[in-house]
């Protein structure tokens, strides 16, 4: 693949609420086979709920979900691997409930969004790619 | 790539220093760094370049942007409004120096035909 290696799709200090914030994408990364996704939420006080998604794009317009991951009050690491060689039928795309995945999507962009719900307080969130 | 950032980028490979590049998101303990490696070539200001606030511990390190750009660093952002270019350092942003954690105090990018081919920083401690 293009341009392997190791990208902060969010890397961002929680504080007022977000409605599905997209971050800049990560772009180049034809051929991507395997991805793993780390999500990492450090969380010092208040709010209610954050969900992270990731997203891949063929066009740079339509994105896509392919892993979410969801936190609360409390720190947490959560990871994904999704497998670009899986044989896929065909299937309408649907945006992911918590904590799902759609495995087998790959594409050359990636990004992340982000949606919190009240207001954290030194509170991090950071989601980043393994490409390979 | 211009012929400028191609000239640095070998005189970075011949005498530079690997460093990591380094923004850092929130405070402890819920930081997040953001790290790139790149080559520097990182100096003691002379005698007659400390003026101002430019003190004898203060340094001069020049990198290029290739690394910066190929690592596509920092990553994904928030749009925020009044920052260009997130992928230029900032004041605030670390430079890791010989294992030495040295702030970034100043941030001098050049551009040539409006490419930029250089950037210089002002580090300190």
């Amino acid at each position: 693949m293009n341009n392997p290696g190791t990208y902060a799709l969010v890397a961002i200090a929680l504080t007022a609420a977000l409605a599905a914030q997209a971050q800049t994408p990560i772009e180049d990364l034809d051929g991507i086979e395997a991805a793993t996704l780390e999500c990492r939420f450090g969380w010092g006080s208040g709010g209610t709920s954050c969900a992270v998604v990731a997203q891949v794009s063929f066009d740079g317009t339509n994105w896509l979900d392919v892993a979410r991951f969801d936190f609360l009050t409390a720190s947490a690491v959560k990871v994904a691997n999704l497998n670009g060689h899986l044989s896929k039928a065909v299937t309408a795309y649907a945006a992911l409930g918590s904590e799902g995945v759609n495995d087998g999507i790959m594409a050359a962009r990636w990004r992340g969004v982000v949606t919190s719900v009240g207001t954290y307080t030194n509170t991090t969130v950071s989601l980043r790619l393994a490409a390979r | 790539m211009s012929g400028e950032v191609a000239a640095l980028d070998a005189a970075l490979e011949r005498a530079g220093d690997t460093v990591v590049l380094r923004r850092t998101v929130g405070v402890a303990p819920v930081a997040i760094n953001i790290d790139v490696e790149v080559l520097a070539a990182v100096r003691s200001y002379r005698p007659d370049e400390l003026v101002g606030d430019i003190r004898q511990t203060d340094s001069l390190a020049i990198i290029s942007p290739t690394p910066i750009g190929r690592a596509q660093w920092p990553g994904g952002e928030l749009p925020t409004a009044g920052v260009a270019d997130p992928s230029l350092p900032r004041k605030g942003d670390k430079l890791v120096v010989a294992g030495r954690v040295r702030s970034i105090e100043f941030v001098a990018p050049i551009y040539i035909a409006g490419e930029l081919v250089r950037i210089e920083l002002r580090i300190l401690g």
